[in-house]
């Protein structure tokens, strides 16, 4: 097993960056996901990890071993690496066994212990007495169970998982999801998870990396990157999301109070905490989280709002309310008394200031 | 009421014309064969077993198919990998030139590389003799090499077609999934890539051998002349010669060749059915992997197009070369050119005058009338739960699988007044055996057309209260226009320019194009025959973009 390093990973096709100059150090058993919208580049970095693309510049080391540069690669055949792919790549011409066993066989493993192997492998993924079965006499659950037996059979360094759970029905994809970390936590190897499902995302990794436009937006855990999101990109792509255009009004060790940016007065406004390595800025965008919001009474907060709708979502409400023009989304607890046409006060404690014009340019300057 | 009445009636005479147009001949075919002075009997088939005059042309007939179909697949597996899977440069000329010999009808092909390759004049002979400065041509068109030869080099496309379409549609994960197991590049094209197209490879190759076993035009015009008979060419013979026995004999044969075609047909539906097709085709990305040939790109170009210029180009600007000249044999220089050929065809003579007037006609009736009856049997196929309607689908489906003599012979049995009509050597006879052999084209694509339609359209338009007619002509036909133009030009394209059938079935005043070029070939005006061919050559370019054009991005095979 090993770890896995890129440094400065470009991949260019034609005009178009697809990944742009990513680096990251994934550790020795560790789950890493990608996370980002279609087209983000996420898939690419898996493809250039695995050896299927060579980066234009840049280098992805496996262990300590260089495997791909713009001049240098190790094909993927010899990686020793395990892929399941999004569409599983079940070879439709073998059985489950054979399968199974092609890497095996081409690793030269004599027959018994081959068999053996296989045989556990099989087992370790729940499909024992399926081994003589095609894969069209299988479902898609079990294809991809097949898929995931032939990647772990050789004990990869790592394994590599491209969507896996894409082509799934949303009961089965949450089983396999626990599964996933099931056999990671037996088998301890590393695991890149490429995935545009934050759910996914946030139950299976250590740490996820969220991709946006080529570029590594953000690095950390699941609560790092929902807490704390660096960008308003960020912000938008995990959970929900209130943004509010805000000016600050008062700074004083390392803490601001903003102020939203409406006609109206008094103006929403709530304590912020600058951001490590970052002053605050004098204009920008107010982030707060749907649960971070408060509901009180009219008259008990600065900012008076009126609810526009109430949907019912079991465990709480999503509550609308419209205040000084801006709508908020409000998460309300199940037994809140909220009904369409009340007069509600909006607090917060809790919200993120981020500087708007920086981050635009930023993203302009991808584009 | 009323609608019952008009429904019942449209399917009642579209079938009815579909039993008389195939059931009923190729039944009388089939009993002819069994029947010898009016006694039922198998004197036909044991005449046929043993005089060699008969099984040679079968034996032979297994043998042209044999060895056309392993030229097929050299040319078309190793072509549809350069164009599906590797970064040779112009792969969209070069997918268009290996598609040209589909559009080509063979004969014309055949009298192409005639130019080429005929003893002695042939250009490719006078070259060569110029060059090595000897009187003896090292290549004669007039053998079973050259038959194999030039029939491989217009059946390749159906090879290349099936293979191409099987590389591209193949998951590119299926082949990455093996390179991460450890399997090397060629590895995985063992392992991998063959198994997984060989269904497709197969296929192919019983299409191309349907096609060699059906071709008529190659087998008379370069086989005859050496003496070697296949079945399509001995059916021929014993219809040209018009007496009873060998009309009993030819039927026998056709039989024959009618159990050869069909078994190679359900040959090839078993092959297809046990592909793992399904599990192929994938959802999302099928972006195949393209392997970058690097500094052999240009080496293989180089290979591959002057291949195809040889095979594909230089018989087409042979058979334009001679169309030019005066007298076949000239030398090529600017006094031997003229467009008097031209002229001739067009306006003076009156024979080919006569076939393009024929054609044109006839190819505008029966595309008008395969294209009626097939929309009527593609709504009874696709859109209705009438008992029998698998057999509409088999006999719309049969005649075309068929080879054309066979059928055109079936129509001469059952059509020529033993049955109290009499259609020998009338318009009427050519127009009833093309509407039998290509409606199927009509059938299949309006009725690809009317499964995409929901029936929900249809429903909605009988609650508005349209009755079926109504339904049929407001609704129906508008949204499977697009299937009706594509199956009236497939339909018209291949009758403007038939030969298999046309042949059998021609009287003096109903010659047709493919029969005049034929006959002026046949009796060594190879310059006039040059020029109505390039003439035809040149209408189904013309043709055929249009279609394109219509039928926009849809692939056939």
């Amino acid at each position: 097993m090993a770890g896995i390093t890129l440094r400065r990973v470009t991949k260019q096709f034609g005009d178009v960056k697809a990944v742009d100059g990513v680096s990251l150090d994934i550790a020795d058993g560790e789950i890493v996901c990608f996370l980002g919208p279609s087209g983000c580049g996420k898939t690419t970095t898996l493809r250039l990890i695995a050896g299927f693309e060579r980066p234009t510049a840049g280098e992805v080391w496996i262990g300590n071993k260089l495997v791909s540069a713009a001049k240098e690669l190790v094909p993927p055949e010899r990686r020793n690496l395990g892929m399941v792919f999004q569409n599983y790549a079940v070879w439709p011409h073998m059985t489950v066994f054979d399968n199974v066993a092609y890497p095996l066989r081409l690793r030269k493993v004599p027959g018994a212990q081959l068999r053996t192997k296989v045989m556990e492998t099989i087992a370790l993924v729940g499909l024992a007495g399926l081994e003589k079965r095609y894969p069209e006499q299988l479902s898609g659950g079990q294809q991809q169970r097949v898929a995931l037996a032939r990647a772990l059979v050789v004990e990869p360094d790592a394994l590599l998982l491209d969507e896996p759970l894409s082509n799934l029905d949303a009961k089965l994809r949450e089983k396999m999801r626990f599964e996933i970390m099931d056999l990671h936590r037996r088998l301890r190897m590393t695991l890149v998870y490429v995935t545009h499902d934050q759910a996914e995302a946030m139950v299976l990794s250590d740490r996820v990396v969220i991709m946006n436009q080529g570029k590594v937006v953000q690095v950390g855990s699941p609560w790092e990157i929902y807490r704390e999101p660096a960008d308003p990109f960020v912000a938008d792509f995990i959970g929900l999301a209130n943004f509010v255009p805000a000016v600050l009004v008062e700074e004083a060790g390392g803490e601001g109070v903003a102020e939203a940016d409406t006609p109206r007065r008094p103006r929403f406004r709530c304590v912020v905490p600058s951001r490590p390595g970052r002053a605050l800025p004098a204009n920008g965008i107010l982030f707060v989280r749907p649960e971070e919001v408060e509901l009180l009474p009219a008259g008990e907060a600065e900012v008076t709002g009126t609810v526009t709708r109430v949907t019912f979502l079991g465990a709480r409400l999503d509550v609308r309310v419209e205040a000084d023009g801006a709508e908020w989304r409000v998460e309300a607890p199940a037994g809140a008394r909220v009904r369409e046409g009340d007069r509600v006060g909006l607090v917060t404690e809790r919200a993120i200031f981020f500087d708007a014009k920086g981050e635009i340019d930023e993203t302009e300057g991808v584009a | 009421m009323g609608p019952r009445l008009t429904r019942t009636l449209a399917f009642g005479v579209a079938v009815a014309v579909l039993m008389a147009l195939v059931a009923f001949p190729l039944g009388i075919l089939f009993y002819k064969s069994f029947v010898r002075a009016g006694e039922p009997s198998l004197g036909n088939y044991s005449e046929v077993f043993s005089d060699g005059r008969n099984y040679l042309p079968f034996w032979n007939t297994v043998k042209l198919g044999f060895w056309t179909v392993l030229l097929a697949a050299a040319i078309g597996v190793p072509l549809a990998w350069a164009v599906a899977r590797t970064d040779l440069p112009g792969r969209w000329l070069l997918e268009n030139l290996c598609l040209l010999p589909y559009m080509i009808p063979p004969f014309i092909g055949a009298i192409a590389w005639v130019q080429l390759l005929a003893p002695r004049v042939g250009y490719a002979n006078r070259l060569w003799m110029s060059l090595v400065g000897t009187t003896t041509s090292p290549f004669n068109i007039y053998s079973f090499g050259g038959m194999v030869w030039v029939m491989g080099l217009y059946s390749f496309p159906f090879v290349f077609i099936a293979v191409r379409g099987a590389l591209e549609r193949m998951n590119p994960s299926l082949e990455e999934a093996a390179r991460i197991s450890g399997a090397g590049r060629f590895r995985v094209v063992r392992d991998i890539t063959i198994p997984l197209v060989l269904p497709s490879v197969m296929s192919g190759m019983m299409l191309a051998f349907l096609y060699t076993v059906a071709n008529f035009g190659i087998p008379a015009l370069i086989g005859m002349r050496a003496r070697i008979f296949v079945l399509t060419t001995r059916i021929y013979s014993y219809v040209y010669r018009g007496d009873f026995a060998g009309i009993q004999l030819a039927a026998a044969l056709s039989v024959l060749l009618m159990v050869l075609a069909v078994a190679l047909l359900v040959l090839n539906q078993w092959i297809l059915r046990r592909q793992h097709g399904a599990a192929i085709i994938s959802g999302k990305s099928v972006r195949p992997t393209v392997v970058e040939l690097g500094r052999w790109r240009y080496p293989v170009a180089g290979v591959v197009y002057l291949f195809l210029s040889l095979a594909i180009i230089a018989p087409l600007v042979a058979l334009f070369l001679t169309s030019f000249l005066r007298a076949w044999g000239l030398p090529l220089a600017w006094s031997s050119f003229t467009i008097r050929n031209y002229r001739y065809v067009l306006f003076e003579y009156s024979l080919t005058k006569t076939a393009i007037v024929n054609s044109l006609s006839l190819a505008l009736i029966a595309a008008s009338a395969a294209t009626a009856l097939g929309a009527i049997l593609a709504y009874i196929s696709t859109k209705t739960q009438i008992r029998g309607r698998r057999v509409v689908d088999m006999l719309c489906t049969l005649p075309n699988a068929i080879p054309g003599t066979v059928v055109a012979l079936a129509m001469i049995l059952a059509w020529s007044g033993q049955f109290k009509v009499n259609l020998y050597n009338t318009f009427a006879m050519l127009i009833v055996a093309y509407v039998a052999h290509y409606t199927f084209y009509a059938f299949r694509n309006i009725s690809a057309s009317l499964v995409q339609i929901h029936p929900s359209l249809e429903e909605a338009a009988r609650i508005a209260g349209a009755g079926w007619l109504q339904n049929f002509r407001d609704v129906v036909v508008p949204l499977i226009r697009p299937g009706l133009v594509a199956g009236w030009l497939l339909v018209f394209m291949p009758t403007l320019r038939e030969l298999n059938m046309s042949i059998l079935l021609y009287g003096p005043r109903t010659p047709t194009i493919g029969v005049a070029v034929f006959e002026l070939q046949d009796a060594g005006y190879y310059h006039i025959a040059a020029a109505l061919a390039a003439l035809v050559v040149a209408v189904i370019f013309v043709t055929n973009l249009i279609v394109r054009r219509i039928v926009g991005g849809r692939r056939r095979a």
